[in-house]
């Protein structure tokens, strides 16, 4: 089978698994306590539950040091087992006996094993069936939407599919950390080094434990599944707060399709990210809140105080539990959530300080940080340090540290890690350790363009208001051009400050016309608009830069679409108030979708499917999952750099090629290097890749002339930076080569392709090779 | 009351049981001849001439395309032991082999290099030769010290330690634990010869007061010691001595056996197995066939019945039949073996008890049902000659199974001028294979005259030790033949503390498993069977080419059946056509040639299950 096979097979598997454990298990067990909502509503309890839920497991089992396969299913079953029998309408006894009693008649001979499994079948068919009806009368009600949906998963797997079928390896350089602390996980430390937002982690780690799925592979693949669960949360949030049915289709069309947005708002979708999982959050945090208004008011003017929870605090329980989560994801996530959190503040603001929504509303705040910080707090209070990255971003809120992060850390040793962010800074690279050039330029120019800014921040104290606005405008308009959008759009920002006025307008004349709700949306959304406007643009602005610029702008853009799509929505709904007739607000919003299709690709912007740098090569990803599959656990090691280190935990060893090296150019009498495994694999590149810094013979093969110049010192990862990581492939290959004349018959070539070869040795386990060698 | 009609019925029934049952024996007994010997060949075209002998003239070697070999330190008088192996060996390879006295005396042809040079260090004189060996080395041929010089020969000269492979001498004389042979060598696996308990002590044999060298990277260890660890302490495995290793540089392949392994015919597995390490492939004929052979039994006349009863409460004949045989059948068939018998009618030829025909007809139709065969030993207890034992068992074969050729015979001395003579005989007229006991520096096959076989047992059944399972699987590896015996003379006439039956069968049961079950791919077949393959394996000559993936075999004096062992480093057998094939291990496979041509595709054993 070919590894682009494999990869679909993990991607649509891994896919179909997260969406059976977030969606479909929650589903199948709230479907009747949700019947009466919407569908994207639904979707968005469902998909908060089924997270809230794992997440939750695996950190309460991790604290009690109890997390194993037996136990997560145990945890995940019995109670979803009790919440479903306690929400089942019939009468369960009933039912659980009659196929108790089928069971013993299978068990004891009285029906034949046929019958049984035909009965079994039957029953799986029927409800198949009663599945693909239901599928199908849906997909006939709401045809033109269903196919805007099939063109927007197209489009997605068209634009993103590409890079994770094509590059198996990590592209991140945060992902061998994430891997690490993940196998730390199945040794029972949920911080291994350190405190840190493990909502992820814990997903992560829930579909290793549970499903055997290799974190590697996770890892590798996952990033698709979330980039999907990302846009259409997007689509199911604009759906819930627009009244036309297809413009947030026309929306999200051009965030997906549209090739206007600089690579760097949306490269980090091409990989398994703690940021970008929590995104997914937002929105339902979001979506909750401002169902909240809504319902509360109408629940206020009911006569009857209504027993039991009401739906809005069932509201608030969902804004409580997404907002939360952004905290056990990621602190950008929440800090996005914040910031739309205040703009629907802004805009509600009529509610907002009014007793009867603050208190909850406090309330459900104060829930949500706890559900959110409570794990970390325990374990920061029982003496875990906070992780380096958290430490960072404090220092970044503060206005101490410089715009790059540090999860870009070396996996090899914590010290390591400080040097590797170090470096990072020196070279420009990105903070993310993705080696997009664009990034780093941009990052660049956003620094020129700031330091213009304060070289001249003494004059403006001189200039009257409307020229410092007009030199804000300026600064914003420079940022956008470099940081947000992919080519010089001279339009941009009066489109898009026009955008939000209109909305604000909108909003208000909404509120006029008596639609309060709608008009309190328009406004929060152009409020929210503005902050992030103002979040990107904060270091152009001279303000605190409470976030790194690289990632405000992934946020920039993602939500730019809701601001697009509210407009859009607004004008059709004004038809609507018009005409009273929302067929003709569905036709236009309808006409949107399409006017957006044919716009682009009248215009030629219809995105191409883009990769990012990539950290290893194709072939050792797929000699990777070849060892696996071939060996015993434990019975092989591989020597490579490096990424492999945490790739193979719970299969076999890792050994790195510096040590090899250096042990081996030693001027000890009698040297000697033994590895203690049957099967010894050297990975070495031919062509070695730029592991996140390019130097000026990048790309070059290994040669002789790499293998005589000096061994790199020191250990970890900037062993393999740059020009180091051709002088030890160099040293690794002619090694292999010379050992390969000395042991014919034990070494040989396991894989073998332009730029990667693997070399295989097979040792007698009681009478090692001496692989050190003149 | 039954019935008239019900009693006929009955009756019916009972008559049809009885002769379903009646009917099948009858008819087995019937169609049982069992005075003829279905192993008699008459097939005589295969004799003494159509041995391929390999060529020992340099001039003929320089002329001649085939692949030889290089004996270094030939003797001037009397060959030494270890040369008479690598003669051995050679004729069973099919290699030439071109002998010189000392290094000196050679210089490797560069247009038509060896396969493999030997050097024999007991008969060079490093001080002079090191040199030259060392030229000899650099050469790049396949070098096999059949043993090593004493330890200060080699501390002495660095020039020997760079071509040996060894870094320091430790120790003159390390006193081993046990021994550790490593899987992947000889074929059969892994073994460790190491005695864990007081019953294993007393198999072992092997040698283990050896020379302790440290070996440089570069070298490979096949076999090695185990040192005592309340002796020296804790030694990490790659330290320890070792026996049999290789070492490689850039221009050198040389073998090393530190001990005396190579100097007898135990040494012609090992030299097989140091040629496939050697190569990246190795195909070699073997004869592929597997004895037992029971000397002395059964015996037909009721002797020794006496001390019989007051052993097994049962006369000898009973003992025999009732005891013995289910016992020998049983666990024939648990090996889907073949026995050889080597019968002798009477043991005493001096007392009134005579053999039974009954007892004969019973063996003989026995024999024939399990596939076994009847040869004829040759040594009796008493003090009859043999002369006298010739006529007497002729009398009573001809008596009983006149049409029965015997084609093998089992003689338990080495004279061969006296079997010569016995072979004149009526009774011995067709025998065509003799079998003697194993020696250690006799040659495994040969011929005693133009017609008649001589072939040598390997192990006795009865008597196992360390030593004696390494030899069986060196000859295993070189040959595919073991023959073991089961010497019953002891069990008819024992001695006073000899053990019973039961405790020999279970010796002899346990004993055999340890010899055979490795190598359950070879044929068992019984001394005739063997006959006829040794007889092609000595005939048949070959020649081998790889072409890519594929193995092309050509076989000279083709006849028919002739059978290889392949030996690869991470291959297997893809396909094969002109013949067909067994797997006998990981990288070790049993081909039968079934033509003169023969060819044998190859794919790499570790396939990629995902590609790029």
């Amino acid at each position: 089978m070919s590894m682009t096979m494999l990869t679909i097979m993990q991607i649509a598997g891994i896919f179909a698994l997260y969406s059976l454990v977030t969606i479909a298990l929650p589903a199948l067990i709230f479907h009747k306590k949700v019947a009466d909502k919407r569908p994207l509503e639904q979707f968005m309890v469902y998909f908060v539950i089924g997270n809230f839920f794992i997440m939750h497991i695996v950190f309460l089992l991790q604290l009690l040091h109890i997390s194993n396969r037996i136990t997560l299913i145990l945890f995940t079953v019995i109670p979803g087992l009790i919440v479903y029998i306690r929400n089942y309408d019939g009468n369960m006894a009933d039912h659980i006996l009659r196929w108790l009693q089928v069971l013993h008649k299978a068990v004891f001979g009285i029906m034949g094993r046929k019958t049984f499994t035909k009965k079994l079948i039957r029953a799986a068919v029927a409800g198949l069936k009663r599945l693909i009806r239901k599928f199908a009368g849906f997909v006939r009600h709401n045809l033109f939407e269903s196919l805007a949906f099939v063109l927007l998963f197209v489009c997605l797997l068209w634009v993103y599919g590409d890079n994770y079928v094509s590059y198996y390896g990590y592209s991140f350089s945060d992902l061998p950390v994430h891997n690490y602390w993940i196998n730390a996980m199945c040794d029972g430390d949920i911080y291994v080094a350190g405190v840190y937002p493990f909502g992820f982690h814990c997903i992560i780690y829930y579909f290793y434990e549970v499903f055997g799925i290799d974190t590697y592979v996770l890892l590798r693949v996952f990033g698709f599944t979330q980039m999907i669960y990302i846009f259409f949360m997007l689509l199911a949030f604009i759906k819930g707060i627009c009244k036309s049915r297809y413009a947030a289709y026309a929306g999200c069309l051009v965030y997906a399709g549209y090739d206007i947005f600089n690579l760097e708002c949306t490269r980090r979708y091409l990989g398994t990210l703690p940021q970008e999982f929590g995104m997914v959050f937002i929105l339902p945090a979001i979506y909750f809140a401002i169902r909240f208004f809504e319902t509360r008011k109408k629940e206020l003017a009911l006569p009857e105080k209504i027993k039991g929870m009401s739906d809005s605090s069932w509201y608030l329980t969902g804004y409580a539990l997404s907002f939360g989560m952004t905290i056990a994801v990621h602190f950008y996530d929440t800090m996005i959530a914040g910031i739309f959190c205040v703009a629907i503040a802004i805009g509600f603001i009529f509610r907002f300080f009014n007793i009867k929504y603050l208190g909850r509303i406090l309330v459900a705040v104060i829930a949500a940080v706890m559900i959110g910080v409570l794990p970390m707090g325990v374990a920061f209070a029982t003496g875990t340090p906070l992780q380096g990255s958290l430490n960072w971003g404090m220092n970044v809120m503060q206005g101490k540290g410089s715009g790059d992060s540090t999860t870009s850390a070396d996996v090899n040793s914590q010290s390591e890690e400080k040097k590797t962010v170090q470096d990072e800074k020196q070279t420009g690279t990105a903070p993310d350790g993705s080696i997009g050039q664009a990034d780093s330029a941009s990052t660049q120019s956003t620094q020129q363009a700031a330091g213009s800014k304060s070289g001249s921040s003494t004059q403006n104290k001189k200039l009257s208001l409307s020229k410092k606005l007009y030199g804000a405008y300026n600064s914003i308009k420079a940022g956008l051009k470099l940081n947000v959008l992919r080519f010089d759009m001279e339009f941009f920002l009066p489109a898009l400050l026009a955008v939000v006025a209109f909305a604000a307008v909108m909003g208000l004349l909404m509120f006029v016309l008596k639609q309060t709700d709608y008009g309190a949306i328009l406004i929060s959304v152009a409020v929210m608009t503005l902050c992030m406007l103002v979040l990107v643009s904060a270091k152009m602005l001279g303000l605190p830069e409470l976030m790194d610029a690289n990632r405000s702008r992934i946020y920039f853009a993602y939500l730019l679409t809701v601001i697009a799509c509210v407009a859009v929505d607004a004008l059709c709904s004004v038809w609507f108030l018009i005409t009273k007739k929302e067929w003709i607000m569905n036709l236009l919003s309808l006409a949107a979708v399409v006017g957006v299709v044919i716009f682009g690709f009248q215009m030629n912007l219809i995105r191409r499917p883009f990769s990012t740098g990539r950290l290893e090569t194709n072939g050792a990803i797929t000699c990777l999952t070849n060892i696996i599959k071939d060996n015993e656990d434990n019975t092989w090691t591989i020597v490579s750099a490096n990424d492999e280190l945490r790739m193979i935990y719970g299969h076999g060893y890792h050994y790195e090629p510096i040590t090899f090296i250096h042990l081996n150019e030693s001027k000890r009498d009698n040297k000697s290097i033994y590895i203690d495994t049957k099967y010894v694999y050297f990975y070495i590149e031919k062509r070695p890749i730029d592991y996140l810094h390019p130097y000026e013979g990048s790309g070059q093969m290994v040669s002789l002339a790499g293998a005589g110049k000096d061994t790199p010192i020191g250990s970890g990862i900037s062993v393999y930076f740059g020009e180091n990581r051709w002088i030890v492939m160099s040293k690794m290959y002619y090694w292999a080569q010379k050992f390969m004349k000395l042991y014919p018959n034990e070494m040989k070539v396991y894989y073998e392709d332009d730029e990667f070869v693997c070399y295989r040795l097979e040792q007698n386990m009681y009478s090692l090779f001496n692989l050190a060698i003149d | 009351m039954v019935s008239r009609r019900n009693f006929f019925v009955i009756t019916l029934i009972m008559l049809l049981v009885l002769f379903l049952f009646q009917f099948s024996e009858f008819i087995k007994d019937f169609y049982n001849d069992y005075d003829t010997n279905v192993y008699a060949s008459s097939d005589r075209s295969l004799t003494q001439t159509s041995v391929v002998r390999p060529v020992s003239e340099s001039d003929k070697i320089a002329a001649s395309e085939d692949g030889y070999a290089v004996f270094i330190g030939n003797a001037a008088d009397t060959a030494s032991p270890a040369k008479r192996t690598v003669q051995q060996w050679c004729t069973y390879s099919k290699m030439n082999m071109l002998s010189v006295g000392s290094p000196e005396e050679y210089t490797p042809d560069t247009k038509h290099m060896p396969e493999v040079v030997f050097v024999d260090s007991n008969q060079i004189d490093f001080s002079r030769s090191a040199s030259a060996l060392s030229g000899i080395a650099n050469s790049g041929v396949t070098m096999i010290f059949c043993s090593l010089p004493e330890p200060s020969v080699i501390e002495a000269s660095e020039e020997l330690r760079n071509i040996l492979g060894i870094s320091s001498v430790k120790q003159n004389k390390a006193q081993l634990k046990g021994i550790k042979l490593f899987g992947g060598f000889l074929v059969g696996g892994e073994k460790w010869y190491i005695a864990n308990n007081e019953k294993e002590e007393k198999y072992q044999d092997m040698q283990l007061e050896v020379p302790w060298y440290i070996l440089k990277s570069g070298t490979k260890v096949y076999m090695a010691g185990v040192l005592d660890e309340g002796r020296y302490g804790e030694v990490n495995n790659e330290l320890q001595p070792c026996i049999i290793w290789r070492y490689r540089t850039d221009k050198t392949c040389v073998f090393a056996i530190n001990g005396d392994y190579g100097q007898d015919n135990t040494g012609l597995g090992i030299y097989t197995a140091m040629m496939y390490e050697a190569k990246d492939y190795d195909i070699y004929p073997v004869v592929n066939s597997q004895n037992i052979i029971a000397i002395n039994y059964p015996s037909f006349s009721s002797e020794n019945d006496e001390q019989m009863k007051k052993r097994y409460s049962r006369s000898s004949t009973e003992t025999l039949r009732d005891i013995i045989w289910p016992n020998l059948s049983g666990l024939i068939n648990h090996f889907n073996a073949k026995m050889t018998y080597m019968v002798t009618p009477q043991n005493n030829y001096q007392d009134e008890s005579y053999p039974k025909q009954e007892e004969i007809e019973y063996y003989f139709k026995l024999f024939r049902e399990n596939g076994d065969e009847a040869g004829w030993a040759a040594y009796n207890l008493q003090d009859a000659t043999l002369r006298q034992k010739i006529v007497a068992d002729y009398d009573t074969f001809y008596r009983t199974v006149p049409n029965y050729k015997f084609m093998s015979m089992y003689v338990n001395e080495n004279s061969r001028e006296k079997t010569m003579s016995l072979l004149k005989t009526a009774l011995l007229k067709d025998v065509r294979t003799v079998v003697f006991d194993y020696e250690k520096d006799t040659q495994m096959f040969s011929y005693l005259s133009n017609q008649v076989m001589e072939l040598r047992t390997t192990n006795d059944g009865l008597d196992y030790t360390f030593m004696k399972d390494f030899k069986n699987r060196s000859l295993q590896t070189a040959l595919g033949y073991s023959s073991i015996t089961l010497d019953m003379t002891d069990v008819l006439f024992p001695e006073e503390d000899s053990p019973e039956w039961g405790r020999k069968y279970e010796d002899f049961a346990t004993n055999l498993a340890e010899y055979l079950d490795c190598y359950s791919a070879f044929d068992k077949n019984t001394v005739s069977e063997t006959d006829s393959r040794v007889r092609h394996f000595l005939a048949a000559d070959y020649t081998e080419k790889r072409e890519d993936n594929s193995i092309k075999v050509h076989i000279e004096n083709y006849k028919e059946n002739v059978y290889f062992i392949l030996r690869t480093h991470g291959e297997s057998i893809a396909d094969i056509t002109g013949g067909s094939w067994k797997k006998i291990e990981d990288d070790a496979y049993l081909i039968l040639a079934g033509d003169e041509n023969l060819s044998i595709t190859l794919k790499p054993d570790n396939t990629l299950y995902y590609y790029r």
